[in-house]
């Protein structure tokens, strides 16, 4: 195979005029309410971005796909390396003393300047004790700090789109297609080694890494590409999953410890593991075990490859969605809120979007909030997305959409940002889909069980801000789409994001009590 | 993210419009491993009905028809990104999903100048994407295949009429951007290198570090374990130390890493060596013991490295002594020099070398394949290792 260089300037002028002709020809929607602006990258630096940092001093840091860590000055544009040579660093988070620690494959490095001349002169290790094959899907994701100060990481799975290196770091776990296999013929060996595996420690774990004693303990297990750790307003950790084997669709999980979040293949590294292959595991026993998705992104309508869960702040140009968590994706240039609940103990919400931006293109991976700015950090990876930063602002006036959708004991409240119509406390404006997704080890899965939910009885708030909707069954396990085309506000607007997908796992008995 | 993939049906050619000047058929059927994946109907149609109609015509002509080959490889790219023929000339294009990292692609032919706005196209078909095998229903549209699966393999049977540039893409979402290529109709191919209608295939080495050296990176590459590091010295010489065993692992003249594979995949290949190593070491050499040379290995555990000068200098423990260790070049790039440090030593320190070993120690008693230390030597001491002399 030849080596190929992706993206070297003889495809700038083609991508520069693909993207005049998105901004030009047909202004995004989301114009009118949000600013999006190109950040600069370094010159030379493969503009990849692998994390996205606001240091306490409001300048932003981020790595980079060949390893650099850039320090960004917007107060004159300036960009500074900090580090270099790192492995596909993919997270990061500032200490106290100024250092940062950054997840990169083979460790969670501390970069720190201890010469103070601003550039980083100590890489020290802060956590290595897991294990490497060298397969190219064993990314290393996070760190992502819960409010308490913990640290958490995530550790990809290897996938059988290819094998493993002859030398590999930790112990490996006998369960599973035998070593030399691997290092046979692969297209035929590669299938009986399960789509993605995990035959060293903690692949597909997440976990909880004090980076001062350098020690980790594994805290929940299931995971398949948990690319994208964050934290809700409300402390829980919430961890982004890919749509794949044993998931459906694509994934938000809210982490509960020691928790079985539905890919098996880490099941091996749990605490007296009786040595089951988990391929061999009937599904109906894992599914009794799992900790369901909290939320489905639907493939191919909300996100096929969501990102990074950030929370939006609570400033006055963020109104209403202050407090509520972004997403990235990267398949389309859209950012998306979530909207999540606990119903009986039970994790489960929506996901609307807060727009398509055309302008921000495709790969939007690593999101960090700067003041009332969200900047994105691009990338591809060679799978759909693209490059660099950009940032999102709001104008001031956010649109008509809605706000927010909780589950009551005969269907749900969906409130708007804005007073509604008349039309819609007419029947006939709501359309609403209903489907499910396997579970199973097969990659992805089609809508299933679709069909259509028509309210028996719509009832809007007397600020016409929200509006009760009951239906004459509602499924667990069970998506509930919303088309709210037909819906328009007071003032005669259309919501600008007229889709809302509500993951439905448990029905209240009770109303829970009002805000 | 991560392998984001969608394969909604069978990897057959799905026919778009017809242009005036160019017809395009169903020639073959792919490969019968070719699978949806459970519970998924396809919705599209096998084939139009033009296109199973003109089959039988093809087969009448197919001894003129001259055979045209594309691959959809790993790294979002077309092999070969040009192709080349005659104005009227029937020809087969083989479409090939070769692409190792399961991506599913599929391949659009387009009116000349129409890439940028088909792209744009396809990525607002939204929820339709699918059913339409992500191909945007347009006049520009001269032919596409379905959405293909790993290895799955189609034949177009075309011919077009009037000269031109007629760009191929992958319009599956968020591939087109940087996944097209350019069949050049009875015009002449520029320059590889210079030609603005192909995605850059100047196969332009990517050295880790641009060149420069000093330089350090951590990246997968042959030989070693997983978590190695490589390091350009300042000079012409290169080193790789590996993070697990805690050693030098082998030594190279020239030019740092080539990373260009590694970089434009998704780290699937390995960095590569542009010169073979012109030392690497042998089994157990450089290990350690505390003791006697019979003693069992330390528990070895990577701290880091402090870098001065652009250089590192590796901080390991070995059963809980800090090791540090650190490479530099001999004057006129003759050799590497190792430089360990053991601030804390015990009373007799091990390093094995090996028998007939070629490096040059300056304190310490070489005995059987393994060089001694006392306390007093093991603080500070140095290991020499020339280029052997052809």
């Amino acid at each position: 195979m030849k080596p190929i260089a992706l993206l070297l300037p003889l495809a700038f002028p083609l991508l520069a005029n693909a993207q005049t002709a998105a901004t030009h020809g047909s202004p995004s929607a989301t114009a009118p309410y949000y600013a999006v602006e190109k950040i600069q990258t370094p010159p030379g630096v493969d503009p990849q971005i692998g994390a996205l940092l606001v240091l306490p001093d409001q300048r932003v840091a981020a790595a980079f796909h060949h390893g650099e860590v850039g320090i960004y000055n917007p107060a004159d544009n300036s960009w500074k390396i900090f580090a270099e040579g790192l492995h596909e660093p993919l997270g990061m988070l500032a200490e106290k003393d100024g250092s940062l620690l950054v997840m990169q494959r083979a460790e969670l490095t501390r970069l720190k300047d201890t010469n103070l001349d601003g550039v980083a002169d100590h890489y020290e290790t802060a956590w290595s004790d897991f294990g490497l094959t060298g397969n190219y899907h064993e990314f290393a994701f996070g760190p992502a700090q819960a409010p308490d100060g913990r640290i958490f990481v995530g550790l990809n799975l290897a996938s059988n789109g290819d094998t493993i290196a002859r030398e590999i770091r930790g112990p490996w776990s006998p369960v599973g297609l035998a070593r030399e296999e691997f290092y046979g013929d692969w297209k035929k060996a590669g299938p009986l080694a399960g789509r993605m595996y995990s035959r060293v420690p903690w692949r597909g774990w997440i976990m909880e890494v004090d980076p001062k004693t350098g020690t980790a303990k594994p805290f929940a297990l299931g995971f398949r590409s948990p690319d994208g750790l964050g934290f809700t307003a409300s402390g829980e950790l919430v961890v982004s999953d890919n749509q794949g084997d044993w998931r459906g669709s694509s994934e938000l999980h809210v982490v509960q410890k020691n928790g079985f979040h539905g890919h098996p293949a880490s099941l091996v590294w749990k605490k007296n593991w009786d040595g089951t292959n988990p391929l061999d595991v009937p599904t109906a026993k894992l599914e009794s075990q799992r900790t369901p998705p909290a939320l489905w992104f639907p493939h191919n309508i909300y996100a096929n490859s969501p990102t990074q869960p950030v929370t939006i702040p609570k400033t006055a140009a963020w109104g209403p969605f202050g407090g509520q968590t972004l997403i990235g994706e990267m398949n389309s240039p859209r950012l998306l809120r979530l909207l999540l609940e606990k119903v009986d103990g039970v994790w489960q919400g929506a996901c609307v979007n807060l727009g398509e931006f055309k302008e921000l293109k495709l790969g939007l991976h690593r999101l960090a909030f700067r003041g009332d700015s969200l900047w994105v950090g691009r990338t591809h990876l060679s799978w759909a997305g693209s490059e660099g930063i950009a940032t999102v602002t709001p104008r001031g006036k956010l649109p008509f959409d809605p706000l927010d959708i909780h589950v009551t004991p005969k269907g749900f409240n969906l409130s708007f940002t804005e007073p509604l119509s008349d039309s819609a406390s007419e029947i006939g404006s709501w359309k609403v889909e209903h489907y499910t997704y396997a579970y199973h080890s097969t990659y992805g899965s089609p809508q299933l069980e679709k069909g259509t939910s028509t309210p028996t009885r719509v009832s809007v708030a007397p600020d016409r801000k929200s509006v009760e909707l009951e239906f004459p069954s509602l499924k667990p396990h069970f998506v509930y789409d919303f088309n709210l085309s037909d819906i328009q506000s007071a003032a005669g607007t259309k919501p600008l994001n007229p889709r809302i997908a509500y993951t439905l796992h448990r029905i209240p008995k009770q109303s829970p009590s009002k805000k | 993210m991560f392998s984001p993939k969608f394969s909604p049906a069978l990897g057959r050619p799905l026919l778009q419009a017809f242009s005036p000047a160019l017809f395009a058929w169903l020639c073959m059927a792919p490969p019968a491993q070719s699978q949806a994946p459970a519970g998924n109907k396809p919705e599209t149609k096998p084939a139009s009905a033009k296109g199973d109609a003109k089959a039988p015509v093809a087969q009448k002509k197919k001894a003129a028809a001259r055979s045209l080959q594309v691959s959809m490889r790993d790294g979002l790219r077309f092999d070969p990104p040009r192709l080349s023929v005659a104005p009227g000339q029937d020809f087969v294009l083989t479409v090939e999903n070769a692409d190792t990292t399961h991506q599913t692609h599929n391949l659009v032919l387009l009116n000349p100048g129409t890439l940028q706005a088909t792209v744009q196209a396809s990525m607002e078909l939204g929820e339709k994407g699918p059913e339409l095998h992500f191909v945007p229903k347009s006049p520009n549209v001269l032919a596409s295949t379905t959405v293909l699966g790993p290895d799955q393999k189609v034949q177009l049977k075309l011919k077009i009429e009037k000269p031109g540039i007629y760009p191929y893409v992958c319009t599956f979402p968020g591939h087109g951007m940087v996944m097209y290529g350019a069949l050049y109709v009875g015009e002449p191919m520029p320059e590889l290198s210079k030609d603005p209608n192909v995605p850059s295939v100047t196969l332009q080495a990517m050295t880790a570090g641009g060149g420069r050296r000093p330089f350090i990176q951590r990246m997968f590459m042959p030989d070693t374990g997983p978590a190695s590091i490589a390091v350009a010295l300042p000079g012409k010489q290169n080193y790789c130390w590996d993070s697990v065993l805690c050693r030098l692992r082998y030594s190279w003249t020239g030019s740092f890493l080539d990373a260009s594979e590694h970089w434009s995949g998704n780290g699937k290949a390995l960095a590569t060596l542009p010169e073979k190593p012109w030392w690497t070491a042998p089994r157990e050499t450089l290990d350690l013991r505390f003791g006697k040379p019979e003693s069992p290995a330390p528990k070895l555990k990577f701290r880091g490295y402090r870098v001065s000068e652009g250089l590192p200098e590796f901080h390991y423990t070995a059963d809980g002594k800090d090791v540090f260790q650190s490479v530099t070049e001999m004057p006129e790039g003759a050799g590497i020099v190792l430089k360990y440090r053991i601030p804390e030593p015990p009373p007799m320190t091990v390093l094995i070398l090996g028998k007939n070993t070629p490096f040059k120690t300056t304190s310490g008693e070489m005995r059987e394949g393994a060089l001694r230390l006392t306390a007093d030597q093991a603080r500070e001491f140095t290991l020499q290792l020339s280029v052997p002399q052809p």
